[in-house]
């Protein structure tokens, strides 16, 4: 019987993606996360301090997730050729227009945040706004990341396109809660909101077929916090979150670099690698 | 404007790579080592950011017959490889700087001094065509010869392949081209001579199709390609569907739970 491929060598290229999109996913997706939490609390009237600090972690990880992405280029002093064009059928456009007008709102609401402490100066409603828009965007930048490497060739993230986004998202949530944990807010919606991205992110550790590492990735972000949690151990639940969560990350970048050669194993004369 | 295509015959490929030295020599593109691979006497072994051309070495049974050998050797095809130019291509659709765009010849150009190495053609070509190169930082691939077709010549490769294996011109001229020459090999016995093409899968077909002996996936050519432009709408939906849970359930804790009087926030300021 003759070879389903050419001298088994892979027909996909790996991917050339190195630390800082991995770590890009992470951070962005919790500051977008926070930006939701910090608008959210704001409306239903929850503390200033938590309003404030979740603008402020917002702002941060906008202001880290520019650097990490410009660093992975091959070009880094291109960046600006990001903003040539918008496309909304590449989510990598849609992701950097995104990121954009993100790190706008966020810092400007953090900023107007600084203003108001330090000054008399009007500015609750610009801030306020910026706040609103940063959680509207936040909501994109939690979850476009699964878009991004769902929409690939690459068979083992096209096979989860329709997942990855949604897992994306719980681990951000997760991850946004638990840096305000570990800012000292002990507010219970916090809890809540980490026990159900836990609980989300149980099932999907059980459900989803990832090699090891994604699992044990997503055992940090699952159920070990959701044990902690219900334990009542919320630092530690909130620790294992952001190491899972950033894992999560990693691991499934790495898994694209390995599943290039699943191609091969797939019958390749027959099916189309979508399920 | 016309569009134009490659019509790759392996049945007249003699595996001389002079179309892999021309397109090198013309596009100027750099050495990509100088590495024994084991593989035949293929070491060049892909496309790649500096293999443009690529000249596969595939080794059939032995077969006695049209294009057979005698019984001791083996059967080899050569098939010379190249860049799809695909109908609906995935790097030209995810290229988040419009660096990658369709030419007035139909064919799928990088632009050099656009691209910013972003990466995502890389992952988004489904035949592994795309890639970076590492010092330069920037994605390259075949440019069907962009600058000579715009003089009115043909591709480098095609211009050198010495016995016509490598076809060059009008798309629709080609395929009918193709179908005559498949018909003739059918009818002098070598029946297991195809076209691939993936006309009906997403990919929509490609500019540079080929006639191979055998099963395409032996020269690497998959037989239900997908553009991945068709996991859009599944992943966006699902990010919608997880961006309103989210808000919902944030919205709805913060309802439900009030303020936890033991609440200690220090401030950032």
């Amino acid at each position: 019987m003759t070879a389903l491929s050419y001298h088994d060598l892979p027909l996909l290229k790996s991917p050339v993606w190195t630390w800082e999109v991995p770590a890009y996913f992470f951070v962005g997706g919790a500051a977008g996360a926070a930006a939701v939490i910090g608008a959210t609390a704001q409306l239903t009237g929850a503390g200033k301090d938590l309003v404030r600090d979740a603008r402020w972690i917002a702002a941060a990880g906008a202001g880290l997730s520019a650097p990490l992405l410009i660093s992975d280029l091959g070009r880094p002093e291109r960046f600006l050729h990001m903003l040539r064009v918008f496309k909304p059928q590449s989510p990598m456009s849609v992701g950097a227009w995104t990121l954009a007008a993100f790190s706008s709102f966020a810092a400007a609401a953090a900023f107007a945040d600084l203003v108001r402490r330090k000054t008399d100066w009007p500015v609750k409603l610009a801030g306020d706004a910026s706040a609103m828009l940063s959680a509207a965007t936040g909501l994109v930048m939690a979850t476009y990341s699964g878009v991004l490497i769902g929409a690939t060739a690459i068979p083992v993230w096209n096979r989860h396109a329709s997942i990855l986004p949604v897992h994306f998202g719980a681990s951000a949530l997760g991850s946004a809660v638990s840096l305000l944990e570990l800012r000292d807010h002990r507010h219970s919606a916090l809890n809540a909101l980490g026990l159900g991205a836990a609980l989300f992110e149980t099932i999907a550790d059980v459900a989803l077929e990832g090699s090891l590492a994604v699992r044990i990735a997503g055992a940090f972000s699952g159920p070990i916090p959701l044990a902690l949690r219900l334990l009542g151990a919320r630092k530690g639940a909130a620790v294992s979150t952001l190491i899972g969560s950033l894992l999560t990350r990693f691991a499934w970048i790495e898994e694209g670099k390995t599943s290039h050669a699943l191609r091969l194993r797939e019958p390749v004369g027959e099916g189309s690698p979508r399920r | 404007m016309t569009t134009t295509g490659f019509f790759t015959d392996s049945t007249l490929c003699i595996g001389c790579k002079a179309c892999e030295v021309a397109c090198k020599e013309w596009n100027d593109v750099p050495s990509d080592g100088f590495v024994f691979s084991g593989k035949s006497y293929d070491n060049t072994l892909g496309l790649g950011h500096s293999t443009w051309r690529h000249v596969k070495f595939v080794e059939l049974e032995t077969k006695i017959g049209a294009g057979g050998n005698a019984p001791d050797f083996m059967t080899w095809q050569f098939s010379s490889d190249v860049c799809k130019h695909c109908e609906h291509a995935g790097c030209l659709e995810a290229c988040p700087t419009g660096s990658i765009i369709r030419t007035e010849f139909g064919g799928v150009y990088i632009q050099p001094d656009i691209c910013n190495g972003c990466g995502y053609c890389v992952v988004t070509c489904p035949f592994g065509v795309v890639d970076r190169r590492p010092d330069d930082g920037r994605a390259f691939k075949c440019t069907f010869c962009y600058d000579r077709q715009k003089a009115g010549e043909q591709p480098a490769c095609a211009k050198a392949c010495p016995t016509q294996s490598i076809l060059f011109g009008d798309l629709e001229e080609l395929e009918r081209a193709a179908d005559a020459r498949i018909a003739k090999l059918h009818a002098a016995g070598m029946t297991d001579a195809t076209i691939w093409n993936p006309k009906d899968t997403s990919v929509g077909g490609t500019h540079a199709f080929f006639l191979v002996r055998g099963e395409p996936s032996r020269y690497n050519l998959p037989a239900k390609p997908e553009v991945p432009t068709t996991y859009l709408e599944p992943a966006w939906k699902a990010a919608a569907t997880a961006a309103g849970v989210l808000l919902g359930a944030a919205l709805l804790a913060f309802a439900l739970f009030p303020p936890s009087p033991r609440r200690a926030g220090r401030g950032l300021g």
